[in-house]
Parts: C-alpha cells; sequence; structure tokens
C-alpha cells in the first residue's frame, strides 16, 4: 500500500515528522513537492499540507496522518504494541498538539517573521516551557515515551522541539527538561530523523532576539 | 471487560462526555464519584479526574479515555468503520482541543470563575467563534462529523457546546454555524446524552456579562501587589544547626595569610566544619562568540562576583578565566553553607550559565583541586593552566 506525501517546504516539522514516520513503518511512499497554489488547485480549500493520500484517500493534520500511517503498518509498533500503549501514545500527541502551537510562536519571534514584545515572548515562552514539562512528567526518565521502542509520540514530540531546542535552549529551562533532551538527543540521532532534519543539535544558549516596542 | 469511571462532579462535562461514550460502547461500566485528592491518594500524581479504570490500567485526558473505549469496543463502530474512517475521527477529536480552550477561555467568564475586560472578552470569543466555523466546515452539512452514525467526534463536540451554546449563542454566531448547531440539536437528543447532560438548549441571546473595567482591573491588579511588599520568608540557610567556624574571621585569616599553602592545609585538618560546609566548582557555560577577548570575559567574571555578593555571608569563593585568547573559560571553587545548592544562588541572575559540580574535601584529588584553584593567584595551577584573571568573593 503506497503512501504519497504531500509538502510545501523541506525544513518543515509538520511535514519531516510524517516521512520519518513513513519510513520507519516500512511502508512503500514517495515526497512530493508543491505549492500552496497548486494543491488548492488540485485538492480544493478545505485540506491543507502536509497532506497524505493511500489508495486515492487524503487526509491533512499531522497528528491524524501520524496515526493513520502507524495503523495501516501495525507490525512497525509505531502505535504501541496493545490497546493501552496506543492509548498512552494518544495522550502524548495530544500535548503535543499543545506544545506545537507555543513552540510556532516562540520559534516565528526568534527568527522574525513573528513580531512580538518581550513581554509577550516572555508569555510565550512561559506556556511553551510549561507544556515541556508537563512532557518531561509523562516521560519519567524512560528512554521512549511509551514501551521499549520509537512510537509516533517520539517522533512528534522530538520534531516539534528540533527548532526551538536548536535556537532557543537556554540552561535554566535544560535543568528542568533534562529526560526531555536526552529524548530528543536520543531520537534525533536516529537515521530516519536525521535523514530528514539533518544533523540538529541543543543550543547552549538561546539566540539573541530582537522584539518590537510596545 | 468492565470499566471504572471515576470523576468529581455531576455537571463536570467532560467525565459527562466520557460517560456517554461509555453507555453508547455497550461496554459494562461503574461510575465512581470521588475527588482529586483522594485520587491523588490512591493513585498517584500522574492522573487526573476523569479517569478511568480497564482491566486495573489507568487512563486520564479525555480524548485518550474516548478513543480508548471506543478501540475496546470496535463492533460499536464509536471509532468509525475503517482507518480511513479513524482518520478522520481523530482531525476532528484535533479540533476540538482548539475549541475547548477556546469555549473555555469565553465560559469562565461567562460563569463569573475569571475576570475580563470587555476588549478581552471580544478577542476570545473570536477565536471561539473560529474554532466553530472550522468544525462548521468539517461537519460540511452532514448528520455525523464521519459516518452515518455517532462517533466519539459527534459526542465531544457536542459535550463542549453544551455550556457555552446554553449560554453564549447569539444571532450573529448562530447564522454562520448552523449546521454545527443543527449537529448539537441532534446529538444532545439522543437518550445517552441525555442521560448525563439532562435536556440542553441553545440560547437565543447571551447572558449579560459583567466585565472589569480597564481601570479598575489595574487598581484591583495593584490592590494585590502590596502583598509583594510582604518580609521575605526567612532563608533555609538560617535553619542550619549552628556551624563551628566563623567565616568572617576564616575569610579575612586566608585571604591574608602570607602563606595560603600552609593556609589550605591548616584550614583544612583543623578550621573547617565539614557538617556545615560544602564545595562546589562552577563552571561557565559559553556561548559561542564568548571567550575571545579577556576584556569582554572580564565583565562576565566581574558581573558574576559582584552579583554573588548578597550570597556572601553564606560563602566564600574563588573564579578565575583561564587560558588564552581566543580560548578563554571561567570556571571557579566555592564554598557555601549546607550541602545542597541554595535558593540564593539559584536567584542568581547568572548562576543558570554555570554547571555546578560537588567536590569532596575528603577526596585527596577534589582536595588538591580546591587547593590549586584557591591558592593559584596568578597561576599558572598544578597541570600548567594559564590564569588570566583570578578573582575572590570578599
Amino acid at each position: 500500500m503506497s503512501l504519497k506525501i504531500f509538502y510545501k517546504d523541506s525544513y518543515c516539522a509538520n511535514a519531516n515528522s510524517i516521512k520519518i514516520a513513513a519510513d520507519l513503518s516500512g511502508a512503500e511512499f514517495e515526497s512530493v513537492k508543491t505549492t500552496k497554489e497548486e494543491f488548492t488547485a488540485s485538492k480544493g480549500d478545505k485540506l491543507s499540507l502536509p497532506y497524505v493520500e493511500v489508495e486515492e484517500q487524503g487526509l491533512s493534520e499531522t497528528n491524524t496522518i501520524l496515526r493513520h500511517i502507524a495503523r495501516l503498518n501495525p507490525d512497525s509498533n509505531l502505535y504501541g504494541k496493545s490497546l493501552y500503549e496506543s492509548a498512552m501514545i494518544d495522550t502524548v500527541l495530544d500535548h503535543a498538539y499543545s506544545l506545537l502551537e507555543e513552540a510556532i510562536k516562540i520559534t516565528c519571534t526568534a527568527l522574525g517573521c513573528r513580531s512580538t514584545t518581550s513581554a509577550d515572548f516572555k508569555a510565550d515562552k512561559e506556556k511553551y516551557v510549561a507544556i515541556l514539562k508537563e512532557l518531561e512528567k509523562v516521560l519519567d526518565g524512560k528512554d521512549f515515551f511509551v514501551g521499549e521502542g520509537i512510537t509516533i509520540a517520539d517522533i512528534r514530540v522530538a520534531s516539534i522541539c528540533a527548532y526551538p531546542f536548536r535556537l532557543l535552549m537556554d540552561p535554566g529551562t535544560a535543568k528542568q527538561v533534562p529526560n526531555l533532551i536526552a529524548h530528543f538527543e536520543r531520537i534525533s540521532a536516529n537515521e530516519s530523523f536525521k535523514k530528514f532534519f539533518g544533523t540538529t543539535h541543543v543550543a547552549k544558549r538561546p539566540i539573541k532576539v530582537k522584539f518590537a516596542k510596545k | 471487560m468492565s470499566l471504572k469511571i471515576f470523576y468529581e462532579n455531576t455537571h463536570g462535562f467532560n467525565a459527562n462526555i466520557v460517560k456517554v461514550a461509555a453507555a453508547l460502547s455497550g461496554a459494562e461500566y461503574e461510575i465512581v464519584k470521588t475527588t482529586s485528592d483522594e485520587l491523588k491518594e490512591t493513585k498517584g500524581d500522574k492522573f487526573t479526574l476523569p479517569y478511568i479504570e480497564v482491566e486495573e490500567q489507568g487512563l486520564s485526558e479525555v480524548n485518550t479515555i474516548l478513543r480508548h473505549i471506543a478501540r475496546l469496543h470496535p463492533d460499536s463502530g464509536l471509532y468509525g468503520k475503517t482507518l480511513f474512517e479513524n482518520a478522520l475521527v481523530d482531525t476532528v477529536m484535533d479540533r476540538a482541543i482548539t475549541l475547548f480552550k477556546a469555549s473555555h477561555a469565553v465560559g469562565a467568564v461567562a460563569y463569573g470563575h475569571a475576570k475580563a475586560t470587555a476588549a478581552e472578552f471580544k478577542a476570545n470569543k473570536e477565536k471561539y467563534v473560529a474554532a466553530l466555523k472550522h468544525l462548521e466546515e468539517l461537519l460540511g452539512g452532514k448528520d455525523f462529523f464521519v459516518g452515518d452514525a455517532i462517533t466519539i467526534a459527534d459526542i465531544k463536540v457536542a459535550g463542549i457546546c453544551v455550556l457555552p451554546f446554553r449560554v453564549l449563542m447569539d444571532p450573529g454566531t448562530s447564522k454562520q454555524i448552523p449546521n454545527l448547531l443543527a449537529h448539537f440539536e441532534r446529538i444532545s437528543g439522543n437518550e445517552s446524552f441525555k442521560k448525563f447532560f439532562g435536556t440542553t438548549h441553545v440560547a437565543k441571546r447571551p447572558i449579560k456579562i459583567q466585565f472589569v473595567k480597564e481601570e479598575k482591573k489595574v487598581k484591583e491588579e495593584k490592590k494585590q501587589a502590596p502583598k509583594k511588599a510582604e518580609p521575605k520568608p526567612k532563608s533555609k540557610l538560617e535553619t542550619l544547626p549552628p556551624t563551628t567556624m566563623d567565616l568572617n574571621e576564616f575569610k579575612y585569616w586566608f585571604i591574608n595569610h602570607t602563606d595560603r599553602d600552609a593556609a589550605f592545609e591548616e584550614f583544612y585538618t583543623s578550621r573547617l566544619d565539614k557538617e556545615g560546609w560544602s564545595f562546589w566548582e562552577l563552571s561557565y557555560i559559553k556561548y559561542p562568540g564568548e571567550g575571545e577577548q579577556l576584556w569582554k570575559t572580564n565583565n562576565l567574571l566581574n558581573g558574576f562576583i559582584q552579583r554573588a555578593e548578597p550570597f556572601g555571608k553564606w560563602s566564600y569563593g574563588v573564579q578565575m578565566i583561564y587560558g588564552e585568547e581566543p580560548n578563554l573559560d571561567m570556571k571557579g571553587v566555592w564554598m557555601w553553607r549546607g550541602h545542597e545548592i541554595p535558593q540564593e544562588l539559584k536567584d542568581h541572575a547568572q548562576f543558570d550559565y554555570y554547571t555546578p559540580k560537588k567536590l569532596d574535601i575528603d577526596n585527596a584529588e577534589d582536595r588538591a583541586y580546591i587547593k590549586d584553584v584557591w591558592t593559584a593567584k596568578d597561576g599558572p595551577m598544578k597541570d600548567g593552566t594559564i590564569i588570566a584573571n583570578w578573582s575572590y568573593q570578599k
């Protein structure tokens, strides 16, 4: 059963997390680079990128796609080895859904594609760190979020963290999430992960961010 | 396979959503009223309410629980009838997370549990309506979000909408989401839904909300501000057992001693109160570009020592810059009261940029290192390390 993954940007963390899952699932897959305009012209405006097609059935939304790939390839154990493990993966994916929103805000500010005051950035960062700490608690010192092998929970969280960890990690935050950082280093060293994200690292100090004046 | 559902409030909509799903799944289930404190005591602090147990395996988080119940009962069709339908249900469930957050923000103000100005409420309401419109689009005029029968997607969305639709619906919003309203009326008319949520309805006009005026909100915040002026709580360091070593006397004696090597030996053998003091190395975590110029690195060193002044009555430390341009580094050895890192040091603005490592003065190697750093001054150190600058805390 072949999978087609449509994406816009090679650096897109959402698209890359899907490619990693596809790679690790053992599925045959093809990555198709497209533009928003081309995509809207062919699929309509109800769907968004990244987008996946399997036997002409299409899906958007990264968490949905990750679950679908994992279900289509149960032997990969990407959705855990039991229904209970699937449930625990669901919890992590839901936390990741909230993490993504905050990670995008602070990363976009850091990269200059979003204009924010320093007070607003501080508030955004506090929400981001609060979710990281929740995930640290869920990870609880284990190597993987669920079970003994990589699942879509690990792929998703590590993918979301790739850019903010590279640009914005600071010693204060690092001290609060040591296991999550070790987890990120473990998952990002995976060959499939490196194939799409390249070599990543966790910054020792954050980059200087330019803020808007009030 | 029996299911136990633990909940706190009868009107808690999250718990009711879980109960509706359990009822529609065909599962045998038992409902257990409890409190968050009791749950914490019996299950630990990893779980929150609502919480379920199936064959002694426990889960929290409503979306997780709904999916689990649906998977355990595939014949119920609650997760859809095919893998593709499962995926479509997932999309709605994820969108429901956004709706939940947005409706919670407006609902809390409407019910008086939170205060907001009219402008803040308006901004939150816009996010809430945007989330509703997104779901209207996903529903697309169908009777159910996925397939031709009720799934956990329908239960979740309708469950979230019960309270805000009852108190906050207005004609302008209802015109934008006619299908979602029809969906809500359909799902909330289901017997299992009514069993736990009661009879629901959609308001024709929103209730009047008491907003806080901007100036009043600022005044209220200022009223709370004086709490910050309360006296600082006692430092934990003041509660440590008394020490036999007088820090000021030690500092005066050690700093002015003409033979620091001998002074250190005397300090270790007869002056140090090992129970009362501990030793730590503090190594600076360099930022790319730092350590290239001595004058800039000196500023970092001096800044650290100056900010450590308030901690001076509990500590003695030596901090130094070593190496040569453009590869200068900083580290030091400190002695302070107690055997943990105290809050006073954690509050130091630059402490996060240092890696602390506890040293054992009774270990010969550590002791030699402490002595070397404390006596090196102009250097080099015993291992040949060049010292570019050396500073101590007075």
